[in-house]
């Protein structure tokens, strides 16, 4: 169950690193589109910028017609019917030119600046041309061909300078979207045919005019311009078809066409064969010529117009699909958010909210102040769980604290009973020998006073009593001794154990001499800070039992020190000194017994006045020291005795 | 030069509260052949009444036992050196007790010796003969006031 929950919390967490990820992805995103969309927008502004320049180049090329066909006009009924069309085409063409140029200033391309001076010199030098046309048209029956050709080649000029602007301008643009550059260069190539049919125009109506025949050059034009214009046909149709334009424009497109071809088909058979002109004129006048090829104009202009909507429209839905997006990814963001925010929150309040509490407890625990109930206990998840362990901690913590009390108390209890123990007896032994020496008195009194009225037993039994009481005293005083050495404190100093032995060896030369006994030290003996006095009493006892208790004619006692020892049970010591003897060595059931107070295993060999507290003593010393001492032996295989003069040196060390 | 036996015939007060330490003392002083009264306060408070009623014969020496029931021996001992009439006394501290803090107690109080009373009869009897060549045949007092 809990597991479940402790996927659940790790799920939180999951979820909520995905949706940060997913709401940078979408940011990134919204980012993208936001730019896209600011793109879109600009290339409805250069859409509009390249219809200026697209009306610019028609406009011209329809004025530049309409004037050279007025220069070349023989009649002034035709200059005056043509000056109205003359007087709007300019209008035109200076509007949308105008526009365009207005335009292009917020763009500033570098490579687009050359070209922009020139064409704005250009412009001028078309004012003066328009000057001097209207002067020349003002005598019509005067012919104005060098002004003519001047014109148009100035008015073709600047057409293509135009155009060339055109091209660079979009050309800025074309990557945004492919569709609304196929777009563009269809609207490219529908200019290439209004230019060309302008021209062809221009001269046919020139043709006319004159009535005179074109020359081979002129007709080489002509085919050059058709060629030019099949070639655009063709390729803006596939352009048209590929951008899913077509559809759109087809009627358009097909009025056009038919308009072009008629008019073309028309006229090939009359021009484009020198000397096709069978006769003294043209079967039609200029004035029909340009109303029909103003109408193949028109129609072409009108299919720029659907064109241009259609193209509009196109990128109106881009926007209106980039906005959606926009719309949509910013709704998925603020979703990713509000769901990030909320696993966050969750994990806040779930998880680190309930831990930092159980981290203020724990701290509150640990001074010892009481258990806050507000941890979420009751949880079912590892928090719970937590809270729930927490709990028990503080609850083992308290009966710590409580055991340790206690244990304190005891330790007190203990260490005032001992001390008591200590007291008892030494008042004990004092108030024991008072009596003692009462017994001991009066039975030497008696002795002395009555000897003459004892008999021998009476004598024997008296002598028995002194003697008893002497020895009392004798374990009364080891008694008192013995229970000095708990109480009083050791005054400890650096020692060298080696001037010890040396010190034991020169007050026992006589008691050594008479055993037939020898100390042997291996190895030199450290130093050590202990209390000299009590630590020379102790291998002093421990000397003279290796060698009052050994039935070797020669006995050894050897003393030694080891820096580590383990003894056959494993146990491990540090700082071990031992004193080692060839004697009779002790059955292993007496190996503690030995060290009990006033307990002898057997009478010593040579004395009888031994009290058998002498190990006890040791024991003591041993242990007031912090020391320890055991012994290691076998009857007949002699005895070790190890003892430790301070506490563990570390953890390895064990204690008995 | 004051004679060195001037003090024979003052008596020796024995403080202790017990009747068989007192009378194994008083055995031993006499085997020590000194042959001056001797006299028994089984109480530091009774001993006080006898050396500071008036009149009373000043004792040449006193046996002081430390352990007694009431005033013991280390107070007794305090108020012995602290009273001018008193204070030339030489007071011998004969006691059960051989602690180190007792014997210096003692002598800070202005005990004059320190004796751990034997069980031995024949170690008391040697004790007695020492106290009795030194505070009777060799110390020399100040006179008594």
């Amino acid at each position: 169950m809990s597991k479940r929950l402790a996927i659940r919390n790790i799920l939180l967490l999951t979820v909520g690193a995905l949706t940060l990820v997913i709401a940078i992805l979408v940011l990134h995103e919204v980012y993208g589109e936001w730019q896209r969309l600011e793109k879109i927008e600009s290339l409805k502004d250069a859409m509009n910028l390249s219809d200026q320049l697209f009306n610019a180049t028609e406009n011209l090329s329809v004025e530049r017609d309409i004037a050279a066909t007025m220069l070349y006009a023989p009649d002034a009924a035709t200059v005056n019917d043509l000056k109205p069309r003359l007087e709007e085409s300019r209008k035109r063409t200076d509007g949308a030119m105008s526009a365009a140029m207005q335009m292009l200033k917020t763009y500033a391309f570098p490579e687009l600046a050359g070209l922009q001076e020139k064409i704005g010199k250009q412009r001028t030098d078309i004012q003066d041309f328009r000057v001097q046309i209207d002067q020349a048209v003002a005598s019509p029956q005067e012919r104005h061909d060098a002004l003519a050709k001047r014109w148009s080649d100035q008015a073709t000029g600047l057409i293509q300078q135009t155009q060339d602007l055109w091209i660079g301008f979009v050309k800025h643009f074309t990557d945004i979207d492919p569709v609304v550059t196929q777009h563009l260069r269809f609207k490219h190539f529908l200019g290439i045919i209004t230019d060309y049919t302008g021209r062809e125009r221009a001269l046919i109506s020139r043709l006319l005019v004159e009535n005179a025949d074109p020359t081979p050059d002129e007709v080489a034009q002509l085919l050059r311009g058709e060629g030019t214009i099949d070639l655009s046909w063709k390729v803006s149709l596939i352009l048209a078809d590929h951008s899913g334009l077509y559809p759109a424009i087809a009627s358009s497109y097909a009025d056009a066409k038919s308009h072009y071809s008629t008019l073309h088909d028309m006229m090939r058979d009359l021009f484009y064969v020198p000397g096709a002109r069978h006769g003294v004129a043209y079967p039609i006048g200029a004035d029909l010529w340009l109303e029909l090829s103003t109408q193949a104009t028109e129609s072409l202009d009108a299919l720029k117009e659907v064109s241009l909507r259609e193209t509009q429209r196109y990128i109106d839905q881009l926007e209106a699909q980039a906005r959606r997006a926009i719309l949509v990814h910013s709704l998925l963001l603020l979703f990713a958010l509000l769901l990030c925010l909320y696993s966050f929150w969750i994990i806040i309040y779930r998880v680190i909210h309930p831990i930092n509490a159980m981290v203020e407890a724990l701290l509150d625990a640990a001074e010892g102040k009481p258990v806050p109930p507000t941890l979420p206990a009751g949880r079912q998840d590892e928090i719970g769980k937590l809270a729930q362990v927490l709990h028990a901690f503080q609850k083992n913590a308290q009966e710590i604290k409580h055991t340790a009390v206690m244990l304190g108390i005891h330790t007190k209890a203990l260490e005032r009973s001992n001390k008591e123990l200590d007291d008892f007896a030494y008042i004990a032994s004092h108030d024991l020998k008072e009596p003692l020496r009462g017994i001991h008195n009066h039975s030497n009194f008696l002795l002395e006073d009555n000897r003459d009225r004892l008999d021998e037993e009476s004598i024997r039994k008296l002598n028995r009593l002194v003697y008893l009481s002497q020895r009392m005293e004798r374990l009364v005083n080891d008694l008192l001794y013995f229970s000095r050495l708990g109480r009083q404190d050791l005054a400890i100093q650096p020692t060298d154990m080696n001037e010890v032995i040396h010190d034991i060896e020169s007050t026992l030369d006589i008691f050594l001499a008479e055993r037939k006994a020898s100390i042997v030290i291996p190895n030199p003996l450290p130093t050590v800070v202990c209390d000299k006095p009590r630590v020379t009493e102790l291998l002093r006892n421990l000397i003279t039992n290796a060698i009052k208790y050994n039935d070797k004619p020669e006995k050894v006692v050897e003393i030694g020190f080891l820096d580590k020892y383990i003894s056959p049970k494993g146990m491990a010591s540090q700082h071990v000194f031992y004193v080692k003897d060839n004697g009779r060595g002790i059955a292993p059931e007496f190996h503690e017994e030995i060290f009990r107070i006033f307990r002898r295993l057997q009478s010593s060999a040579d004395s009888e006045d031994g009290t058998g507290v002498g190990l006890t003593f040791v024991k003591k010393i041993v242990e007031r020291h912090g020391g320890k001492i055991w012994i290691e032996s076998e009857p007949n295989e002699g005895t070790v005795f190890y003892f430790t003069l301070e506490g563990p040196q570390d953890d390895t060390t064990e204690t008995t | 030069m004051t004679q060195p036996k001037p003090r024979e015939s003052q008596p020796i007060l024995i403080i202790d509260d017990s009747e068989d330490d007192f009378y194994a003392a008083r055995r031993a002083l006499m085997k020590a052949n000194l042959h001056n009264p001797i006299e028994h306060a089984a109480s530091g408070t009774l001993a006080l009444e006898v050396l500071q009623s008036e009149g009373g014969v000043k004792p040449g020496l006193i046996l002081l036992d430390l352990n007694m029931p009431g005033i013991d021996g280390r107070k007794t001992l305090e108020i012995i050196k602290q009273d001018d009439s008193l204070k030339s006394i030489p007071v011998v501290i004969l006691t059960t007790s051989d602690d180190e803090r007792d014997v210096n107690t003692c002598y800070a109080l202005g005990a004059n010796t320190y004796i751990q009373k034997p069980v031995n009869f024949d170690s008391l009897l040697g004790a007695m003969k020492h106290l009795k060549d030194y505070w009777f045949e060799i110390a020399l007092l100040p006179k008594d006031v």
